[in-house]
């Protein structure tokens, strides 16, 4: 046993690669001849393994099962070896060794866990970022000078799966800024798909009576009904008061305030 | 020959020559061959801009019978390819302006002198009337156009495959043709009128017609008077809207 202390110390190396001839052919014959080394080697062989391969791994939920599923199996082979004395568990050097490589087995595993988690994080994190430099696209779009830009702005927010108050701000002031009719209309239908968000139903409604044509007071006063924002109601009552207000405009707001009320 | 006094004013920041008839502006571009930008904004103008084999942008400038004996000017300005056309008197013209068929961004509005009218050009194209009709023949590129009254027909030789276009009118038919390769989004909706399209819509998963939706209790129907198709497998989004009059897509023959 004193020999092959001396031999065990040198398992890695030689599973490594990094004996010399002389040394190694000696290691070897020794394996040859002892049981207890081989099975020794055998351990070795597979944390180094197990370790190499860990940092090839494609880290998913499968190999974060199976990981833990070898590592049980491992634990409870190795629980059946040394239920019979656990003083000699205790005091096998094969043993200890095994035992090395479970408490390295969990350091590798804890690393791949974590390094999950983490690349969960940076995924998220990437996600977010995409996420906003799409807003930031559509922010700098709206600006455009070019109509078909605007429009192309706008209707890229159909496909952003939240949008944050800069973009709905940017939403309102171009349905109340823009100088092209088409955009404004375009930006009202955008807004009323996010009917959702109190901040676009309180923004459409103060946008009520800021509309000069009558092609966008007609479209406001469908997205309204659509709504069904009954607070409207007050801003359309507005409307009604301007003067030269287009015909048609007058009595699409009173049958909209009627259906509302 | 009408009489009158007609005064024809051309502001050229680059000193730039102008020849000059009795009733026309030649304006030479700054960089010829290189994308231009005609702006027109007139109150009372009927705008008619076709494209032409030149270098130039010529404007031709003509009165109403009626105002023959009224006085008029017209300003255009020339600035790194981009010419600004305007009215210091604000009275009735009738624009005719030759464009190079080079690429060019064209931003034409007016209010109530008339319909305004493209041909033969290539490029973006932004079109605003109010109280008259627009009528965009042969062009490759893309078109916004929107009016309160009067028809909107727009045709295209090419379209631009990346740009998202809009066209609307409160009264009036919309009638639009597009060459068989379109490849768009469209979202049509006429609110007494009827939509037919030469194009197979595709329904649009996203957009089902009818939505039920049921909260605390309280269950309501509606109804997405929008159309939503795609055509082509899908593209930029193409808005068309009216109040009354029917919306025709065609396809180029």
């Amino acid at each position: 046993m004193i020999k092959c202390g001396k031999y065990k110390e040198r398992l890695a190396d030689w599973h490594m690669g990094r004996l010399d001839t002389a040394a190694a052919t000696e290691l070897e014959q020794h394996l040859n001849t002892c049981a207890d080394c081989r099975d020794a080697l055998a351990a070795t062989g597979f944390v180094l393994d197990s370790i190499n391969d860990l940092q090839d791994l494609e880290p998913s939920v499968h190999v974060k099962a199976d990981f833990r599923a070898m590592l049980d199996d491992f634990k409870a082979a190795e629980k059946k070896k040394v239920s019979d004395s656990i003083w000699s568990w205790l005091l096998q050097p094969r043993l200890s060794l095994a035992y090395g490589a479970v408490v390295l087995l969990c350091i590798a595993g804890a690393y791949l866990l974590g390094h999950n988690n983490k690349q969960g994080q940076e995924v998220q994190e990437l996600h977010a970022q995409v996420h906003e430099l799409k807003q930031k696209m559509v922010l700098t779009m709206l600006d455009n000078p070019l109509a078909s830009e605007r429009i192309k702005a706008v209707s890229y927010t159909n496909d952003l799966k939240k949008v944050d108050n800069r973009v709905i701000d940017a939403l309102l002031a171009t349905l109340n800024n823009d100088p092209n009719v088409n955009v404004r209309l375009s930006t009202l239908e955008a807004l009323a798909a996010l009917g959702s968000h109190p901040e676009v139903r309180t923004g459409l409604i103060k946008s009520i009576t800021t509309q000069d044509s009558p092609i966008i007071q007609l479209a406001i006063a469908d997205v309204m009904l659509k709504l069904q924002e009954k607070r409207s109601v007050g801003s359309f009552r507005e409307l009604l008061k301007q003067k030269g207000l287009d015909d048609e405009v007058k009595q699409k707001v009173k049958e909209t305030i009627t259906k509302l009320i | 020959m009408k009489t009158g006094c007609l005064a024809l004013i051309a502001l050229l920041s680059c000193s730039r020559l102008v020849a000059q008839s009795d009733r026309q502006l030649v304006v030479h571009l700054s960089q010829p061959g290189k994308v231009f930008t005609l702006n027109v904004d007139i109150g009372r103008a009927a705008i008619n801009v076709r494209g032409y084999e030149g270098r130039d942008v010529i404007i031709g400038v003509e009165t109403d019978e009626r105002n023959g004996r009224e006085s008029m000017d017209v300003t255009a300005q020339e600035k790194n390819n981009e010419v600004t056309v305007g009215s210091l008197s604000g009275k009735a013209v009738r624009l005719d302006i030759k464009v190079p068929q080079t690429a060019g961004i064209f931003k034409l509005s007016s209010i109530n002198g008339g319909t305004i009218m493209v041909s033969d050009v290539t490029g973006n194209l932004e079109l605003q009337n109010k109280s008259g009709g627009i009528v965009a023949e042969n062009i490759s590129g893309s078109v916004i156009a929107g009016t309160l009254s009067g028809r909107v027909a727009v045709s295209f030789r090419r379209v631009d495959p990346s740009a998202a276009m809009a066209f609307s009118t409160l009264s009036g038919a919309i009638d639009i043709t597009f060459p068989a390769g379109l490849k768009a989004n469209l979202k049509i909706k006429s609110d007494h009128g009827k939509v037919f399209s030469d194009f197979d819509l595709a329904g649009d998963a996203a957009h089902p017609k009818a939505v039920k939706s049921e909260k605390d209790g309280f269950y309501h129907l509606s109804i997405d008077d929008w159309i939503f198709g795609r055509v082509g497998g899908g593209g930029p989004e193409f808005l068309i809207k009216n109040t009354s009059g029917n919306i025709h897509i065609y396809k180029t023959k």
